[in-house]
């Protein structure tokens, strides 16, 4: 019956049957075809029910919104005009700016398209004026917004935390040092290109007083990582009291602080919400029907045997799952995979000994950098839309960027240290 | 002539039922919001917690979810891979797509009498916190499936139709083809418009 689930997938999948469907339609194909298949219908349904009532999962709307009024608000402009002032001078200034601007507005908002579209709005017109060609600027642009997905909030993190029963917040602190490894690399990789190629102004002197006034505009906003990170590391809300807490936080901020956001932006928000979330979460819920018929076909428990096999050891098998993720990113999203293997590959990782907060982690860096990568990549074609680019034209210039994040990835899945520092550091991990 | 009235009057019909959509999406997600905000609030401010917020907020979340993602049908921005049609005519296209439509109508339509049937067992349990009865937030997944089912029907309705007449006014049907002209090299900005990535 397994096989049977799996033709039906392929099938469907093949002929562009959306995934939702491809999810829910094979495990229903797989129900049916078992001994008393109509007896175990009704379960499928039961089992979208509980998937689709989870409390955590309230989170995804409710981040989704909150990145949306952040990233419409204006705040990308804020954050890009202090790490101009303050690291964007001289060769590949900035463009190293830019990733870190990426990096601390996911911080705020939680979604890497968001990070690209709104840091794209804004700086691409300075980049073009300092010499960095179009291109270029579009590929860091993806890169950098890719690289910002490891900081928490980000919605993978949270799916990946129920479906693995991880710690959430475990998980969101754990994030943090492998999104400044990824950054990093990233940042050295932009000054050296730079360097060689001369992108960049050279001309532009440091004034104290414009980086303060700049950190002083930027500390409402900056404040947000503060609320969020902070209550939930300091166990002040759950993730998804954060999210609520950031939706009311951020309309503050857009309406009475900056002034920044219209009613007109404000109620568009509403629809792209919906649309995102709606997709996300119709996944979730074919997922889960998925899940139970796989269960109930001991699929997970043959897999298990057969990587004791193929995979004995821990190296090996972290080879494996980054191999297995890198090749499904290349052709699909990434959710539906997560959604289906983390339940059934964690268990095998925590028998190798690797610890599930950093086995999660690990996929997510794989994850981000397909963000980036054609040909799926959807921060990558937001990046294009923003630059107005044709997709052509930015794969020469990403292929660096992409093989120093495949760098970072390896390095992160091979030193636990990176991603477990901070859990243990704010005993989040026994 | 008749047949492009009825065509017309069926994507008016698809548009009025996104509007709607869109609408209780919008209060659901206020609702969502707004309770576990104030179970944040009456925890710390009044240090009263309630058991009904959170049960609130799951079962609106069960409404919310599949209510958008009938908006997402409706747009064409549910996930897809494309690659195994691509190489086809956009005739072709056309009606795999259509023959995709038609087995979703299918899986949804014995998904909704699965869900319609669900609410017989639940229609004596009462939830333990809000003490609501199970039916209310269970009835979030037939009238989803059907809301999803109604817009995948439109849509084929508007393909059959444009047989006789000639034109499309299915916007998922326009996003498609400019999906597949990007796959094919053409510019980027309808693939990132598309959904065809991640949502993150």
């Amino acid at each position: 019956m397994a096989i049977a689930i799996g033709i039906a997938w392929l099938v469907f999948l093949y002929i562009g049957v959306p995934i939702a469907f491809v999810l829910g339609a094979s495990a229903m194909v797989g129900v049916l075809l078992a001994p008393d298949g109509f007896d175990l219908l009704p379960a499928l349904v039961e089992q979208m029910f509980i998937a689709v009532s989870s409390f955590n999962f309230l989170a995804i709307p409710l981040f989704v919104f909150a990145g949306g009024v952040l990233a419409e608000g204006g705040i990308a402009k804020i954050l890009m005009d202090l790490a101009s002032i303050t690291i964007g001078r001289g060769r590949g200034g900035l463009g190293a700016s830019i990733v870190m601007s990426a990096m601390v507005f996911h911080g705020i908002s939680g979604s890497s398209s968001a990070d690209a579209a709104a840091i794209g709005k804004v700086t691409l017109p300075t980049l073009r004026a300092q010499g960095y060609p179009l291109p270029f600027s579009v590929a860091l642009l993806a890169t950098a917004g890719a690289t910002g997905t490891l900081i928490p909030p980000t919605m993978d993190l949270v799916i990946i935390g129920i479906v693995g029963n991880m710690s959430i917040a475990g998980l969101f602190s754990a994030g943090i040092l492998p999104a400044c490894v990824n950054g990093l690399g990233l940042m050295a990789l932009v000054v050296f290109i730079s360097r060689r190629r001369g992108y960049g102004n050279v001309t532009i002197p440091f004034v104290w007083r414009e980086a303060l006034r700049a950190l002083l505009k930027a500390v409402p906003a900056l404040s947000m990582i503060a609320i969020i990170l902070g209550g939930i590391l300091g166990g002040v809300f759950t993730p998804t009291e954060a999210s609520s807490v950031a939706v009311f936080y951020g309309l503050f901020l857009a309406f009475v602080v900056y002034r920044s956001l219209s009613l007109r932006q404000f109620l568009a928000l509403f629809r792209t919400t919906i649309e995102i979330s709606g997709m996300v979460l119709l996944v979730i819920a074919m997922a889960a029907m998925l899940g139970y018929a796989l269960t109930i076909f001991q699929v997970p428990t043959g897999l298990g045997k057969l990587l004791d096999t193929l995979a004995p050891d821990k190296v090996l098998f972290l080879l494996f799952v980054q191999i297995c993720f890198y090749l499904i990113g290349m052709c699909m999203d990434t959710v539906p995979a997560i959604l289906i293997l983390i339940p059934i590959l964690t268990p095998l990782a925590v028998a190798r000994g690797i610890e599930p907060i950093h086995f999660g982690i690990l996929v997510e860096c794989n994850v981000a950098l397909h963000l980036a990568c054609p040909p799926v990549g959807n921060v990558l074609f937001t990046a294009c839309a923003v630059g107005n680019t044709p997709l052509e034209l930015v794969i020469k210039p990403i292929l660096p960027m992409i093989a120093i994040l495949t760098v970072t990835m390896l390095i992160i899945t091979y030193v636990p240290d990176i991603a477990m520092y901070m859990p243990r550091l704010l005993k989040l991990v026994d | 002539m008749r047949l492009i009235q009825a065509q017309f009057f069926l994507a008016e019909l698809g548009r009025w039922i996104e509007n709607a959509l869109i609408v209780i999406c919008g209060l659901l997600l206020c609702v969502m919001a707004s309770s576990v905000f104030f179970e944040v609030l009456i925890r710390y401010v009044i240090h009263a917690p309630t058991a009904w917020t959170e049960e609130v907020a799951q079962f609106v979340l069960v409404w919310y979810g599949l209510l958008a993602a009938a908006v997402g049908a409706r747009k064409g921005v549910h996930f897809a891979i494309r690659w195994g049609v691509i190489r086809f005519s956009p005739r072709t296209r056309l009606i795999i797509r259509q023959g995709v439509n038609i087995g979703v109508i299918l899986f949804l339509a014995a998904l909704l009498k699965m869900g319609t049937d669900y609410l017989d067992i639940v229609a004596n349990q009462t939830s333990t916190g809000a003490e609501i009865n199970m039916r209310i937030p269970w009835a979030g997944i037939p009238v989803g499936v059907g809301s999803i089912l109604a817009i995948y029907v439109l849509e084929v309705a508007d393909a059959v139709l444009s047989i006789w007449t000639g034109r499309q006014f299915s916007a998922k049907e326009a996003r498609e083809e400019e999906i597949h002209r990007a796959l094919r090299g053409e510019p980027a900005e309808a693939v990132a418009a598309s959904g065809a990535g991640h949502a993150d």
